[in-house]
């Protein structure tokens, strides 16, 4: 369930939203149906979770959560919130933490002030960026799955088993090493 | 005659980088602050080798604070509580420092340094290369290690300005607990230092005060 307390429209008006899914989130037509956008004349403060692609061109503060999926934050993005996801891309501005399990990607007209933990990391050449870079944790957590016996049968996925797919994956970063 | 910087397009032999490198991977994990700008080079580079990588971004950081930031020792000072604030109980083991000692009056040179021993230890390590011509880039170059004795860097701007030209005598002299490791003048007119933390911070500072 996606959650968040306020929208605020970008003439000034507020208005106080009922919790409501993903699925209410805009889409852009020229955009595959799997990609959840909150456009650029929208503000969210508060949690943003769910189980599809998002796409955010606008602006939020809270907590970015879609550990399955993967997160853009577009050219007109500003967001101040903590993201976990499974690959996040910046192309316009982020104040927070980014948690991937796979890939952390900030392109040139990114701008990132926090700290990441990811498998992978690209930082485009003429990003901004200003934070530390954990890759350790990322490649631990890989490289003990792919020592894992055959015989051991992978965990089925979060949707097939019951359980939650909200669950959020944010390790702690360690202040040293 | 004008004096050019010419970029090596495979790099230059670092002796600091590969005295850095050579460290790596033993004793456990290092942590290494780079003060320069963030590439996905030095990124692989360090995290490939079991380090923790601190990216600061000083110049462009500073740049963006304004003059105001600049405008004497204790200006700068803010500009760098500011600016290269890590989580309590960082310990660096290495800084790379690049170029950007060019770009800081001897004064802020001192604030710097001294605002980083917090954040070392002894022997930390920093590597800074000070050029020794009189016109430098409007900018810091961008730099990248290319392998574990190469560095190369690129330009980001043709503008240039005045070079402070530091003197090693003034280096020492401003970084407390600070000593050269190792020392090359390179062809293309930077000398590349490698600085390490010889001494208790703690006494160094009841010593200065």
């Amino acid at each position: 369930m996606s959650v968040w307390k306020r929208i605020e429209h970008d003439d000034g008006t507020d208005a106080v939203a009922p919790p409501v899914t993903s699925e209410g989130v805009g889409r852009l037509a020229s955009r595959p149906a799997t990609i959840a956008t909150i456009g650029p004349s929208i503000t969210i403060e508060g949690d943003v979770t769910g189980e599809e692609d998002l796409l955010i061109e606008g602006r939020v503060a809270g907590k970015v959560t879609l550990p399955k999926n993967n997160v853009t934050v577009g050219s007109q993005g500003r967001v101040r919130a903590q993201i976990t996801a499974s690959s996040i891309t910046v192309e316009g501005e982020v104040e927070g933490d980014l948690f991937a399990e796979e890939e952390v990607v900030i392109r040139p007209s990114g701008t990132v002030r926090g700290n990441i933990v990811a498998s992978r990391v690209s930082l485009e050449s003429g990003c901004r960026f200003k934070g530390s870079i954990d890759m350790e944790r990322a490649e631990t957590k890989e490289s003990a799955r792919a020592k894992r016996p055959q015989s051991v049968k992978e965990k089925a996925p979060a949707a097939d088993s019951g359980e939650s797919l909200l669950t959020p994956v944010q390790p702690a970063i360690s202040s040293t090493s | 005659m004008e004096e050019r910087i010419v970029t090596p397009p495979d790099g230059y032999a670092s002796p600091a980088l590969r005295e850095i490198v050579s460290r790596l991977g033993s004793s456990g994990r290092k942590v290494v602050l780079d003060l320069g700008r963030p590439s996905s080079e030095n990124v692989q580079f360090f995290s490939s080798r079991n380090c923790k990588l601190f990216i600061s971004d000083f110049f462009d950081c500073l740049s963006e604070e304004g003059a105001v930031a600049r405008q004497g020792r204790s200006a700068f000072k803010g500009a760098c509580s500011k600016l290269l604030s890590f989580p309590q109980g960082t310990t660096f083991d290495y800084i790379l420092a690049w170029d950007l000692l060019n770009y800081l009056s001897m004064s802020e040179v001192e604030v710097l340094t001294e605002h980083l021993l917090a954040y070392c230890t002894v022997g930390t390590r920093m590597m800074a290369l000070v050029s020794i011509y009189q016109r430098i880039p409007d900018e810091p170059f961008r730099f990248f290690a290319v392998d574990e004795e190469r560095v190369r860097y690129e330009s980001v701007t043709l503008a240039q300005r005045e070079s402070p030209r530091h003197k090693e005598s003034d280096l020492l002299h401003g970084m407390v607990c600070f000593e050269v490791e190792t020392s090359l003048l390179l062809r293309h007119g930077m000398r590349e230092y490698g600085f390490i933390v010889t001494e208790d911070i703690r006494r160094c500072a009841a010593a200065k005060a």
